[in-house]
Order: C-alpha cells, then structure tokens, then sequence
C-alpha cells in the first residue's frame, strides 16, 4: 500500500503542476460596467466570443451599480483602473489623459459613422460603442384606441403632437396624454430643431443661443404642455405611480419620450417577450418636429474605453478591435441591444421590426454636434444651470425667458471664477 | 523600592500605549492625515489626476463669490434651525412621558427608539411616499381636518421644512439621553416642591428644567453639529429623489454641494476649501453656545 500512496502522492503533485502551469498561462482582464442582470449576463456572451478565439485570456466583467463613475475615477487616480471598461463622459476623461485614442488600432469602417463621431471628442476616437439608443416617441397603443386617437405617424409636427396629447389627456380617468420630464440632455434636440441651441459654436457661451428666440420657443412648447396644457402628469403623480415606465404601461400616460431601455425594462417583466409581441401593446416613432422643419434626436451610446493605466493593453485593445468588428451581433441576434453596425443590423433584417426599425432609422437624425461633446467643463458650469433654469419654469417661479437668461448669468459668473 | 516602581510604572506606560497603539495608528492615518491633507489641499487646485496647484487662498475667495455656497449655507442653516429645537423638545417631550415608572415603559422606550436603528435611507424612502402630494399620507390626513397639504418635497419653500420635520423620526437617542438626565435627578427635589405647593408646570419649568440643563446643553451641541453635517436626507430626499439639491437648489444643503464639488466635478482643493469653512462654522456656533451656557446652564454642585 506504501509504494502506492507515494506514487499516487507524486501523480497528484504532478497533476497539480501542469495544471498550475497552464493556469498560469492565463491572462486576466478586468472590464466594468454599470450594467446589471440582463444586461451583464449579455456582456459576459460578447466576450465569450472573444474567449473562444483567445483561449488563454479570462474576462471577469464587473458590475458597480452604486457610484460608477467616482469609483472608476478614484480607481484610475489610483493607479490601479480595470483593463477595460464602460463610460459615456468621453470628454471628461480624455480631456486629463487618462484614456488611451483608439483611431489608429481600431477599424472603425464597419460602425455607424454617428456612433464613431459621438465618441469623439478633440480629434481623436475614445471608445467602441457598446450598444446605443436615440430618443423616441414611445406610445400606449390601447389608450389612443380607447379614446379613439389615430397613431401618429413618423412625420409628425409640434402642432400635431399637441392636438394629440390633448385628446389623449383625461384627468377624470387619471390618463395623461404625455410626461414632461425636464432634462437638459434630452431637451437638446428639439432645442436644435427648432434651430436653436445651447452653445455658441466656439463653445466659448451660452449668450445669444441658450436665451434666443429659438430656444425659447422650444423650452416653451415644452414646458407648456405641462404649465399651460396641462397634458403631462406632474412629478409627485409619476413618483407615486412608481415612475415613468409604470405609468406608461398600466395605461395612465399614453406618451413618453425615451430610448430603446423602455424594451429592457418589458422583457424584465416579461421574460421572452420580442419586440414584435411588443409592437401589439405599443408603438414608437420619431419626435415630432416644429412645422416645416426636419425632426432630430439625442443619442446615448455607451462605449467601451482603455484607459492608458491599463495592466493588459494589448489585450484591452485587441479586445476593442474585436467589439468594432463584432458590431454588437450577439446582442442584436438575442434582441437585446441595437447593433453597432449597419451590416449587422441588415443581416437580421432589423429595419423590418416593428420597433427596432424606428431606432436604426431615426439614428442619421442624431444632433450634428452635442454640447456634451464640446466642453469637459460643460455638466459643472453650463448643463447645471440649464437643468436649474427648468426646475424655475416648471415650479412657476419664473417665465422661460427669464429663467433661461438667469441661466446664462449663471454660466457666465462661473466661467469667470474660474478664470475661463 | 523606588526604581522598582518607577520601571514597573514606565512598564505599564510602555504597555498601555501599546494596547492603544492601533488606534492611534488607526487616528493618524484615517483620520488626522486625511484632515491636515485636506487642509493643504484646499489651497491647491487639484482634479485627483492632475499635479497639484498652488492657488493660495483663490478657493475660498471663489468661494464667497459662488451663489450655490451662499445658497447651500442658507438651506443648511434653515434646516438647522428647524431641526434642532424640534427634536430637541420632541426629545424632551418623550423622555417625561416615558420616564414614570409605569408596567410596559420599556416596551414603549424601545418603540419610540426602533426608527433610529433603521438606516436613514431606508427612512428617507419611507418618507419620500408619506411626504406625496396626492397619495401621501400626511396631506391625507390633513384633507381629513380641512388643511390642502403643500408639495412638500416638490415645492421650493417647503422642501427643507419637511426634511426637517422627518427629524423628529429618529428622536430616539435626544430621549435616551434626556431620560438619563432625569434619572440623575433626585427624587428628594420634586418632592420638596410639592410640599411647597408648586404645581405641575411650576415643578416642570423651576426644577427639571434647571436641573437637566447640561443634558440640553450637551444635547444642543450634537445636534447641531449634526444637523450642520445633514447629507444623507437631502441626498434620497431631494425633490422627492428627482436629483441634487431639487427642485431649483432648494434642497441643496451644504454637504450636498461640497460632495457634488468633490465627486462629481472633482474640484477637490474646492471642496476642501468649503469643509474648511464648514468647520470654522461648528467651530464658532459651538464657542457661542459654549458662551451662552453660563447663564443658563446649571450644574449641581455639593
């Protein structure tokens, strides 16, 4: 029994070795995200792709849902950043360095041009989108039914879209026609299509744009249906009807303006659901623009970003060529998330769905050039001061010309104390 | 003999500072580092990334320049104002209903104490719903005797108010410590009054009162550098969760927007700067109270 047990003893140390050997050979990358449940789980397939074709790297995707951004930051400050990781305020962080420009490693020809440009910030390529949505329409098909209101179509003006969420609004049935959420991001393009804007073009102020004519009359139209058409539920009301989405599905609010998440958040409710059973309860379609004009929209592309820190970065890198050619298919074939690549998109004849078609569609309408992307400074000295100018028109404190001119006061005096 | 018990002192010295060691350790590079560092840094400009700038004193003087400071101290102050009296007299309030030695005091002790076990979001949440407009409970019951309740959480003037007026949820430890105050009194001084014929208010205002002034004092001083440090409430509450400082800045309380500086804009030297502040702020509203006390804080004395 003795020569066994010592040879046996021997097979094991043996066994273990090898297998250290090879465990050794791995490679770990650490990629974050805000994402949780599904869409993490769909995460984890995509680099299961890129794992099968790298046999010796290991993918472990982290999810921080509390506090992403200040612990990314601080992780980066720190000297120890994830590999590889999910971020939307490009300019931010490219703006100290701490990002590593993708344009010359990644071949960026099979992505959305739109995609591309909206992560691109002082000449240079940060980020290979992960998934995007524009902003729609989105609307409660049983409650037009129910009041007898015609669909709208794509092509729809201000005017049009009042007239139907008046029809639309019944306080009696506690029905509104349409929720106005003021958010400055949101609001930015039918500030545009009305040919306003935020910021001048050098993106040097606020004056003359945030408080012309033009933007006036749009955060007017806004803010109206609230204060003077009363179509839209006020905050307390969405609060207590447990939030926007909620709303809008159990039949109390026919009309929202949101992106493609109103999808996530169906088939969280209802597992398995495509987007065509979908199409039965409710439609999407373009926001409507002011008469005679051509209709925009806001996108929100998250991107996969390296960071110059990066422990791995030709893996990081590599990685990134792979999700730009990838295009999103994995997800896209899933029905989870839009595909970053119009090749993608048409191989599984998404322009024919009934709800993914309105996205991919309305993405060449995307606002030519967001603020956003034109000032790392512009959430602290200018977005603020926007958002806070709308709280002022929404509480009736005071008039939309008014507020939006403090507004630019505002922006101005912090400009100025900071030497800019 | 004398040698033997000066080493055996320096000994025991030398252990005791051993046993404390770790949490001098522990103070030193947690707590005292972090506060010179910020001091220091709140005469630099600095992004976390960046090298470190010396700016001098231009923090604070954009600081005295920056309506959101003016507005945040605002907030905070109005709050404190409210806040403290409130729970100071809730406090008060409950610790002479509870303190007669009745059957069943501890159960009731232990109910008016649960809610300031629960985690102050949990909380806040719990009152972000009882604070709603059209289906809260508050404005339900003030339908009840004829009163149309405010927005509360969504209205400007009413925002801090009714975060204030949550305080009086968590009044639990003001109870515990004024209910110790009154234990400390003896029994022999009410008795005495009676027997002079003082009533029940007389009783109340010429004898308790007095005589749990330090408790009050003591109380006074917590709860206000409490409520200066307010953060957790206004971060859940704010515009019944509609963002920072919502609706309009309203609820933008000092912590709130020193956090904001530091977190999402990584003004770090700013922020630093305004904590700075903040501490001069406690500082001197505590020399205040400590002044005033002489006259109206009595302590018992043999």
């Amino acid at each position: 029994m003795k020569p066994f047990g010592r040879f046996l003893l021997v097979l094991i140390i043996i066994a273990l070795m090898i297998s250290s050997l090879a465990y050794a050979k791995k490679v770990y990358i650490r990629a974050t995200t805000w994402d949780i449940a599904e869409g993490v789980k769909w995460i984890k397939e995509v680099f299961k792709e890129y794992e099968k074709l790298h046999p010796n790297v290991v993918i472990n995707v982290q999810s921080i849902t509390q506090g992403y951004s200040d612990k990314l930051v601080t992780s980066i400050a720190g000297g120890t950043p994830p590999d590889i990781f999910m971020w939307w305020d490009y300019p931010r962080l490219a703006s100290l360095g701490v990002l590593e420009p993708l344009e010359n490693v990644v071949d960026f020809s099979g992505v959305y041009p739109t995609l591309v440009k909206w992560v691109t910030y002082k000449g240079h390529i940060w980020g290979v989108a992960k998934d995007w949505t524009t902003r729609v329409i989105w609307y409660n098909k049983k409650i037009f039914d129910k009041y007898g209101v015609p669909y709208p179509k794509e092509d729809w003006t201000w005017e049009d879209f009042l007239e139907t969420a008046k029809k639309l609004t019944h306080p009696k049935d506690g029905v509104y026609g349409f929720a106005v959420v003021p958010d400055p991001y949101a609001w930015e393009a039918w500030v545009k299509m009305n040919g306003g804007d935020y910021l001048s073009p050098d993106a040097k102020t606020m004056k003359g744009y945030l408080n012309s004519k033009q933007t006036i009359e749009a955060i007017k139209f806004l803010t109206d249906l609230y204060l003077v058409y009363g179509v839209s539920p006020s905050p307390s009301v969405r609060e207590a009807a447990g939030g926007t989405y909620a709303m809008f599905e159990s039949g109390k609010l026919a009309m929202i303006d949101s992106g493609s998440w109103f999808i996530g958040y169906m088939k969280a409710r209802n597992p398995g659901i495509t987007t065509k059973e979908l199409a039965k309860r409710f439609g999407c379609t373009f926001l409507p623009h002011p008469k005679g004009k051509e209709t925009m929209t806001m996108l929100h592309n998250a991107a996969w970003v390296v960071p110059k820190k990066s422990k791995h970065k030709d893996i990081a890198l590599d990685i990134e060529k792979f999700l730009a050619k990838e295009g999103g298919r994995v997800m896209a074939k899933a029905g989870w998330a839009l595909p970053i690549s119009d090749k993608v998109a048409k191989e599984l004849n998404l322009y024919s769905d009934p709800i993914l078609g309105v996205f991919l569609r309305s993405l060449p309408y995307s606002v030519k050039d967001p603020s956003f992307l034109k000032r790392e400074d512009w959430w602290k000295n200018f977005s603020k001061y926007i958002g806070d100018a709308f709280d002022m028109i929404m509480l009736k404190k005071m008039t939309v010309e008014q507020a939006l001119n403090w507004a630019v006061d505002q922006s101005e005096q912090a400009l100025k104390r900071e030497g800019k | 003999m004398r040698t033997r018990t000066t080493s055996l002192r320096r000994k025991e010295e030398i252990a005791g500072y051993l046993f404390i060691l770790p949490w001098i350790i522990g103070f030193a590079v947690f707590t005292a580092g972090p506060i010179a560092f910020s001091f220091f840094l709140s005469f630099h400009e600095w992004n976390i990334f960046n090298k470190m700038k010396w700016i001098g004193l231009k923090n604070y003087a954009r600081l005295f320049s920056d309506p959101l400071f003016y507005q945040s101290l605002k907030v905070t102050l109005e709050y404190t104002v409210i806040a403290v009296p409130l729970s100071l007299i809730t406090g008060l309030a409950l610790a002479l209903l509870l303190y007669p030695k009745v059957k069943g005091t501890s159960v009731f002790r232990t109910i008016f104490y649960t809610p300031s076990v629960l985690p102050m979001v949990a909380t806040a949440t719990l009152w972000i719903w009882i604070y709603n407009p059209q289906y809260g409970i508050l404005n339900y019951l003030l339908s009840k005797i004829g009163i149309k309740g405010p927005d509360w959480l969504y209205s400007t003037e009413w925002v801090v108010p009714a975060i204030a007026f949550m305080g009086v949820w968590t009044v639990g430890p003001n109870m515990i410590i004024y209910l110790a105050g009154l234990e400390d009194v003896p029994q022999v001084y009410w008795d005495a009054a009676k027997v002079d014929g003082a009533n029940w208010w007389q009783r109340f205002r010429y004898v308790t009162l007095p005589l749990l002034s330090p408790t009050t004092f003591f109380l006074l001083v917590t709860n206000t550098i409490g409520a200066l440090q307010a953060f957790t409430q206004a971060y859940v509450m704010g515009g019944g969760g509609q963002g920072f400082g919502a609706p309009a800045n309203a609820s933008l309380f000092y912590c709130l927007y020193l956090y904001q500086q530091g977190w999402s804009w990584f003004n770090m030297g700013y922020a630093s700067a305004m904590s700075w502040i903040l501490t001069l702020i406690i500082f001197t509203l505590t020399m205040v109270i400590f002044r005033t006390s002489r006259s109206w804080v009595f302590y018992e004395r043999g």
